[in-house]
């Protein structure tokens, strides 16, 4: 298990507009661009963003169930298919931890663009630094001759089921990197994703 | 034979990958390649003794991962491993070949980027290091790291123990970083700060890529660069992940490496003996450059540098780090909170300052404490190199240990007890050093002794390795007010040092207004007069200096052709503000304030409407003839996606000024208008989503719809209770998760069992058509549609 307490990523204005609807026939005056800019740049100083991952050993598959080393059991087609080719799954999450999340509270009631830019600053943030994670752990995977199969999923998708949230939640103790999850499994703070991915072996 | 040694004659030649090519030999894939080395120590040697056939000057111990986290043992356990291991490589490399003890990272990062203690780091390397000692290793090799606060562990550890030849080497991304962000400069200059023999790459990248990433870097290099890459990039083939490079491809990027300044060449992954063999081959017609000692005046953070010799300008170092007169800040700094600290920095970083003096001290507190926690902060909050600002040694060695970069120690005087102290600490870290001439006398009152006193230091601060290039002169700026030649002093000891002594200088600038009337135009005029005579640095609160302009008066005053500066006084004491003119545009003030809408003017949109107002506009007629087409408008071109949604926003909070603006000369002119429907917005139980529900009621509200907002996490019962009493036309609701969705099924279902009316709309991320079908509602994809579907069904 390891956890990381700043995560370095970028975001990128083109990738946060996008996330915001920007299509190519949009046109933004320079006047607004500044203004946009700075609540991005007010983003970067807001942001700290922790995140971490856990390594779990597959211990059996079929087609509509994975069972993983510490007892986990999911029943998703999707996350069987997904893990198909894996013997391990690395199992992710990352959050906004700074006073962005008290910020954009703040700021809807005055400042409504401000805060809508902040709010997709911060959700383009933790997704990059589910990216990041995955890019450290591949890192290391080469070394064991292992690599991480393209991309992830995330509980709520499919029949991969939300109910998994908290067993994710319990494994990762996300508590450590100050998430919390209500009943109905939504992490708090709201900027905290978790995610899974497959390693597999590279003769595989 | 010294490495050394070897590095001035020729490359030094390092060996290939051990653990791909152990892989190969059999070492299984679920195996711990330290266990499976030492039941296997033949293999091993055998793999080894092929990269000294092949002509390795060096090889490298199997240790990579031989430290208490990976292998989870002992530390008893770990010396023992690390000397065996040490010693079967010591067997293989004969007394021809240095053997290098391989240090590799923790696989957990370190404070501030991670939650491994930087001293329990500096103690888990310890551990390697005192068992590669026992085996015989001959030099360090500490690599593949993408966290230059382990780097650094690492490097202290091995310091502390050693002085045995060490190398650092990185691992970079394809964006020419390492993962945590550090760029190859950033760590060449913190690492040869810090001790380190030689410095550069190693893995992630095949050789091409290296040598773009090793390039620049030699004319900032004091020792040598070193490139171990992989055998090109993998590459999946047949479904297998392979290094597909040639040993003869492989070894022809060695002349680009060597062309780049690098003195250490090997391999790392998918490289094999024949790949060394080839590079031996190749580097016999190859001489590389000399490893000659550079001046370098760079300071660095984890993720950026500051090169002093980089500008022509006055550099600014952001002052305001500082709790003297900052209430705020000290009643943070006083509980430890840094906060106001971070913010701090990233207001005057962008400002234009490009390092940060920190300042922590404050009577009754800890400060090493909270300059380490400020640190902390710092580090992982704002990329700009820090000034460690104290005037005590132990704070400032603390900070220095813990800073992952080169930092500037602001500062060292010449007082026999501070030089006694504070040396040996700058000489351990390495930083840049601000050196004032300052004696156990005190201040020398006139440039002559000052000059005496650097004169004499500076020979000294040389014969101890500190060189010209690690040394700013801070000159002494004493008040104006105080001592009228104060200010010419300075500027003759700033021209002295530069014309003379060839070295950099820096100025606390606001010291020499102290006591005077507009202190920001007298310390412009200073700044600008010290720049001229050649000063490098200025301590200063950017955003007040940009904002200053020069003056005459202010000159005679600093040149001391003012005396007591009467005339400045007088001067300024009589002018006044003039107040500044707002044209008002009332060519045509309804199209004005209809493209202040849809060019979300927020800041004149008021001022737009008072002066169509004054001009005998009435309110009716802006409302219906200028406010309503133009957030018509608005709503179209979001449509056509020819704005985004920030845009259609600001425009949404600009019409909302507008109408608050408006509305009581409307209700005045006996204007009754109304609202288009009523409609209840509320995010679901459970659901703590609510910024997207917030947007739609403002969309709403612009286009006439009365709103209620009952808020986010609102039960079914609340909402009910709410549309019992309010009788709305709509009822809107939120939901973002598929855990919470089903709660507006609730609602609906009430509404139902209640003999409510209403209609319902519902949205949010994971709601779609289907399901409002499902519930038999109707569904918006955002607020524009929210209007269109409000208008039809209601209006």
């Amino acid at each position: 298990m390891l956890f990381f307490d700043s995560i370095a990523v970028n975001v990128s204005e083109k990738d946060l507009y996008e996330r915001l609807g920007y299509k190519v026939n949009t046109e933004i005056s320079d006047k607004q661009k500044k203004i946009f800019s700075k609540y991005i740049k007010y983003g970067f100083e807001l942001a700290q963003i922790k995140g971490a991952g856990l390594r779990l050993k597959i211990n059996k598959k079929s087609k509509k169930t994975v069972e993983f080393e510490n007892g986990l059991v999911v029943k998703s087609g999707l996350l069987a298919s997904f893990l198909f080719k894996c013997n391990e799954a690395l199992f992710i999450a990352s959050v906004m931890a700074g006073p962005i999340i008290e910020k954009i509270k703040q700021m809807q009631g005055e400042d409504l663009t401000g805060a809508v830019l902040l709010d997709a600053f911060a959700s383009e943030a933790v997704d990059n630094a589910l990216n990041w994670i995955q890019n450290y752990f591949s890192k290391d995977l080469i070394r064991e001759k292992k690599f991480l199969i393209p991309g992830r999923i995330s509980c709520g998708y499919g029949d991969f089921s939300l109910k998994i949230q908290d067993d994710i939640y319990r494994a990762m103790n996300l508590k450590k990197i100050g998430i919390s999850i209500n009943k109905y499994r939504q992490l708090n703070p709201e900027k905290a994703v978790t995610a899974v991915s497959g390693i597999a072996d590279i003769s595989s | 034979m010294k490495a050394e040694n070897i590095i001035k004659k020729r490359v030094l030649l390092l060996d290939g990958a051990l653990g791909t090519n152990l892989y190969e030999r059999g070492m299984p894939h679920n195996a711990v390649p330290e266990d499976w080395c030492l039941k296997n120590s033949k293999i091993l040697e055998s793999l080894q003794r092929d990269y000294v056939k092949a002509g390795s000057d060096v090889i490298y111990t199997a240790t990579f991962g031989a430290n208490r986290i990976k292998l989870n043992r002992t530390k008893n356990n770990v010396v023992l491993i690390n000397r065996k291991l040490a010693q079967i490589s010591r067997k293989a490399a004969g007394n021809r070949v240095l053997v290098a003890g391989d240090i590799g990272p923790t696989g957990r990062f370190i404070k501030p980027f991670g939650d491994l203690d930087f001293e329990d780091a500096v103690d888990l390397f310890k551990e390697q290091v005192k068992g590669l000692l026992l085996g015989g290793v001959d030099i360090f090799a500490i690599e593949t790291m993408i966290d230059i606060q382990e780097a650094r562990a690492a490097l202290l550890a091995v310091r502390e123990l050693s002085d045995k030849f060490t190398m650092v080497t990185m691992s970079y991304e394809k964006d020419g970083r390492t993962l945590n962000g550090t760029d190859p400069l950033s760590a060449l200059i913190t690492l040869q700060s810090l001790g380190a023999d030689a410095v550069g790459s190693n893995c992630s990248r095949g050789p091409y890529e290296m040598t773009k990433i090793l390039s620049g870097l030699k004319r900032y290099s004091k020792v040598p660069l070193v490139a171990k890459p992989n055998a090109g990039l993998p590459k999946i083939k047949e479904g297998r992940a392979v290094f597909d490079m040639t040993e003869s491809n492989f070894a022809r990027y060695a002349k680009d490496l060597v062309l780049e300044g690098v003195n250490i060449i090997g391999g790392c992954c998918g490289t094999k003996p024949a790949h060394i063999a080839a590079l031996k081959k190749q580097l016999r017609y190859l001489k590389p450059k000399k490893v000659s000692p550079v001046s370098c005046s760079i300071i660095s953070s984890a993720r950026g540098y500051l090169d002093l010799n980089s500008s022509k300008d006055v550099i600014f170092i952001g002052e305001k780090i500082n709790p003297t007169g900052k209430k705020l800040l000290q009643s943070e700094i006083r509980r430890y909170k840094f906060s106001r600290v971070k913010s701090l920095a990233k207001e005057q970083e962008y400002s234009g300052a490009k390092a940060l003096d920190v300042n922590i001290s404050l009577a009754g507190i800890d400060e090493k404490k909270a300059m380490l926690s400020a640190m902390s902060e710092l580090s992982v909050s704002t990329n700009l190199p820090l000034a460690i600002d104290s005037s005590s040694t132990h704070v400032i060695e603390a900070a220095l240990r813990f800073y992952p970069g080169r930092a500037l120690v602001n500062s060292l005087t010449a007082e026999p007890k501070k030089m006694k102290e504070l040396m040996p600490v700058i000489k351990k870290y390495g930083p840049m050093v601000i050196f004032l001439p300052v004696t156990a006398k005190g201040i020398p009152d006139n440039f002559q002794e000052r000059k005496k006193v650097i004169d004499k230091n500076l020979k000294m601060l040389n014969s101890c390795g500190i060189l010209k290039a690690d040394i700013v002169i801070d000159p002494i700026t004493l008040a104006v007010s105080c001592n009228m030649s104060s200010a010419v002093n300075t500027l003759k000891t700033i021209a002295y040092c530069k014309s003379k002594l060839n070295m950099s200088t820096v100025i606390g600038l606001s010291n020499i207004s102290f006591g005077l009337p507009k202190r920001d135009i007298v310390n412009k005029t200073f700044l600008d007069m010290a720049k001229s005579r050649g000063l490098k640095l200025a301590i200063l609160d950017p955003a007040r200096i940009n904002s200053s302009r020069p003056s005459r008066h202010a000159k005679d005053l600093l040149l001391g052709q003012d005396k007591n500066g009467i005339k400045f006084i007088k001067y300024y004491s009589k002018k006044e503000h003039r107040p500044v003119l707002v044209k008002a545009d009332i060519l045509n003030p309804k199209d004005n304030i209809g493209s202040a809408i849809i060019d979300a003017d927020r800041d004149n949109i008021k001022d737009l409407i008072n002066n169509a107002l004054n001009s005998g506009i009435s309110a009716s007629s802006i409302m219906n003839e200028a406010l309503i087409p133009a957030i018509t408008k608005v709503g179209e071109l979001f449509e056509k996606k020819a704005i985004f949604l920030p845009q259609l926003i600001a425009s949404s909070e600009t019409m909302k000024k507008a109408v608050s603006q408006i509305t009581p000369v409307l209700k005045k002119d006996g204007f009754k208008g109304k609202s288009k429907a009523l409609v209840i917005m509320a995010t679901v139980e459970g659901d703590i989503h609510d910024i997207g529900k917030n947007i739609v009621s403002l969309i709403l509200s612009n286009h006439g719809f009365e709103v209620i907002d009952l808020g986010k996490d609102v039960t079914a019962q609340s909402i009910i209770k709410a549309a019992r009493e309010y009788q709305p036309d709509v009822v809107g609701l939120s939901a973002l998760m598929t855990t919470t969705m089903v709660n507006m099924k609730r609602v609906i279902e009430l509404a139902v069992s209640e003999g409510l009316n209403c209609k319902f709309l519902i949205g949010g991320a994971v709601v779609d058509e289907a399901y409002a079908d499902s519930l038999g509602v109707n569904y918006a994809k955002d607020g524009i549609d929210a209007v269109k579907i409000i208008n039809r069904i209601v209006v």
